[in-house]
């Protein structure tokens, strides 16, 4: 037993200021860094000309056109697409009452990103449709088709009489997955060069497609379900004690279930059908603040969405700089680190017998 | 009152419940007793409504449980589970807090809140209320959540009649908070409330409970105060050991199994 047994150190206001404070640096600095840099001083100009406050100066037409068009969104949208990775997480680990679960995992990223290249590779077929306006929502659309149906399929099989089983759910999960990504790479083989290039870039998880109209999708997406989640935070928490307990404290717990699960795909798939499977992020971030707060969901949520946006603007500055003047898939760095912090808490899991030992 | 009418349950192709009625009167405290496998935990999630029977009927004031009204249940009647699966680290004063979700929408009142420090302070849990759930044990995990069925039913909230179901409350606990919570159930029984328990220790039941119900593979074989139903044939039917059973000036029961086997 550790000698500091109490649980809360830090109160979840002084968390919450401490995360809007380096949200407001990482944001700078992922404006700042990229192929072209980008000073401070121009920042702050072309923001005030994005907000009309002053008139723009055609002989900087081209940086600000790239920041305005190209860095602001993407940025904006990498914050966002980190919110939801994270929420969906920590949505995720109470319905399965485990710490270890993650959007990647039990299949959603991975269904999700299976309807979208439905959509690239036969979406040509239907190009009439594809350019008007119902055709922009038809990806997402099917992203989210995709990943409900593959989320549902591994909840279903791995609850047992309403109780989840480790091994099960990592097993179906797996396969799950396999079978996801050997949809997807059968449609990145039938598909024309351009496209199936695309479809390998894409489904690593990547921000360079990212434009304004992509960000305001997102982000309504996200935001509709935090909301959302709020609301259920309370149920959420009652949940963790087990099923029949949360229905002795009134917790209508199957309406619960379905409505996190379509909350939780509704952000998750759509942030995928565009910015591809990004993963590990929802399992890392609300482990980092169970350690800091406890488990509380109610502040778990909210705590989630601040530090997910953080962690994933860092790592997509990380990856437009590692290799530059090329790019790296951020989906490649978030593996790269999430995939030993997955192996490490698995672990630590098994040798304390229960889930919960890890954190006490 | 909360009534048992002619339940039937099977798990597969065991019968489990075969045929139990019982009303559980406001006022007593209910203990139902019998050997392992009898059905004891059974019943008692039946008449939650943790599951649901094969035939037959539970009926809460003379009306049946219904899902849809889970939440305004919630707010009279309590359920302490054997175990809890809780994995995950929450604080002491955040469980027993969740006592009170059923009476608050989104943010506890002051009412809420003065109730959650008086149900700390009760069981002796005011101490370590910021500590991690999973840093206690067993005998302290069972006290916080008892803690939170207390605060769940702290207040009478209209007229209507509490209920109070115990699944083994004491199996993980000391003596002397053994007797500490048999002794806080039979008092919340005494107000006129609805406890009914399931107890594995028939010495405790004897001692503390108003009327008890025997079960024997899925039947209920005798039910009435410890009294009257309990004797050393009875045990001995049940259990396969002989014992010497005292009365004390109180008009209670002392079982002991002497050293004879």
């Amino acid at each position: 037993m550790k000698a500091s047994k109490k649980l809360a150190p830090f109160a979840s206001f002084s968390i919450y200021t401490l995360l809007w404070l380096v949200l407001g640096f990482s944001f700078l600095l992922a404006l700042r860094t990229g192929a072209v840099h980008i000073s401070f001083h121009q920042i702050i100009t072309y923001l005030l000309q994005f907000s009309g406050l002053r008139t723009s100066n055609s002989a900087d037409s081209i940086n600000s056109e790239l920041f305005l068009e190209i860095r602001l969104p993407r940025v904006l949208l990498c914050a966002v697409v980190g919110a939801a990775l994270a929420v969906s997480g920590a949505l995720m680990q109470a319905l399965f009452r485990n710490p270890i679960v993650e959007p990647g995992l039990v299949g959603t990223s991975s269904g999700a990103a299976l309807g979208a290249a439905t959509i690239f590779v036969l979406g040509t077929q239907f190009k009439f449709l594809m350019n008007t306006l119902i055709g922009s929502f038809i990806l997402p659309l099917a992203a989210f088709c995709g990943g409900l149906a593959a989320t549902l399929v591994v909840y279903k099989l791995s609850a047992i009489r309403g109780r989840v089983t480790v091994a099960t759910m990592i097993l179906i999960g797996v396969a799950m997955n396999a079978l996801a990504a050997g949809g997807t790479g059968f449609l990145s083989l039938i598909a024309r060069d351009p496209q199936a290039r695309s479809i390998t870039f894409w489904s690593l998880g990547t921000f360079s497609g990212a434009d304004w109209s992509s960000f305001y999708i997102v982000a309504t997406a996200t935001g509709i379900s935090i909301f959302a989640a709020l609301y259920f935070a309370k149920g959420l928490n009652a949940l963790l004690l087990g099923e029949a307990e949360a229905q002795a404290l009134g917790i209508n717990t199957e309406r619960l279930k379905t409505s996190i699960i379509i909350i939780n795909t509704l952000m998750v798939a759509i942030a995928t059908s565009f910015v591809g499977v990004i993963s590990f992020v929802g399992l890392v971030v609300p482990h980092i603040l169970r350690i800091l707060r406890g488990s509380d969901n109610r502040y778990l949520i909210m705590g989630s969405a601040l530090l997910g946006a953080n962690l994933l603007l860092m790592a997509d500055a990380v990856a437009r700089t590692i290799i530059a003047p090329g790019e790296m898939p951020i989906g490649i760095l978030t593996a790269m680190v999430g995939a030993p912090v997955f192996i490490f808490i698995l672990i630590k899991q098994a040798k304390s017998g229960l889930g919960g030992g890890f954190y006490a | 009152m909360l009534e048992l009418d002619n339940i039937y349950y099977s798990a597969g192709e065991k019968e489990i419940l075969n045929g139990i009625s019982a009303h559980f009167m406001p006022g007593h405290f209910s203990i139902i007793i019998g050997p392992n496998g009898s059905g004891k935990s059974t019943l008692l999630k039946i008449a939650s409504g943790e599951l649901n029977p094969k035939k037959g009927e539970v009926r809460y004031d003379n009306q049946k449980i219904s899902p849809a009204k889970l939440h305004e249940t919630a707010k009279i009647r309590a359920i302490l589970a054997q175990q809890s699966e809780l994995n995950f680290p929450l604080t002491v004063a955040e469980i027993v807090g969740m006592g009170r979700y059923p009476h608050y929408k989104s943010k506890p009142s002051k009412k809420d809140i003065e109730i959650i420090s008086n149900a700390l302070k009760e069981l002796g849990l005011s101490t370590f209320k910021d500590r991690n759930y999973l840093t206690l044990s067993g005998g302290e995990k069972q006290r916080v959540h008892y803690g939170r069925v207390l605060a769940q039913l702290w207040h009478k909230e209209t007229d209507r009649i509490r209920y109070l179901l115990l699944d083994e409350p004491v199996s993980f606990l000391d003596l002397n908070y053994q007797h500490e919570f048999l002794n806080r159930s039979k008092q919340l029984a005494k107000k006129g409330d609805v406890v009914v328990a399931v107890l594995h220790d028939i010495s405790l039941a004897a001692l503390y409970a108003d009327s008890i119900f025997v079960l024997q593979n899925g039947k209920l074989i005798a039910e009435g105060s410890p009294v009257d139903i309990i004797t050393t044939d009875l045990i001995f039917d049940l259990y396969g050991v002989s014992c010497i059973i005292v009365k004390t000036p109180g008009n209670k029961l002392s079982i002991t199994v002497p050293d004879n086997q």
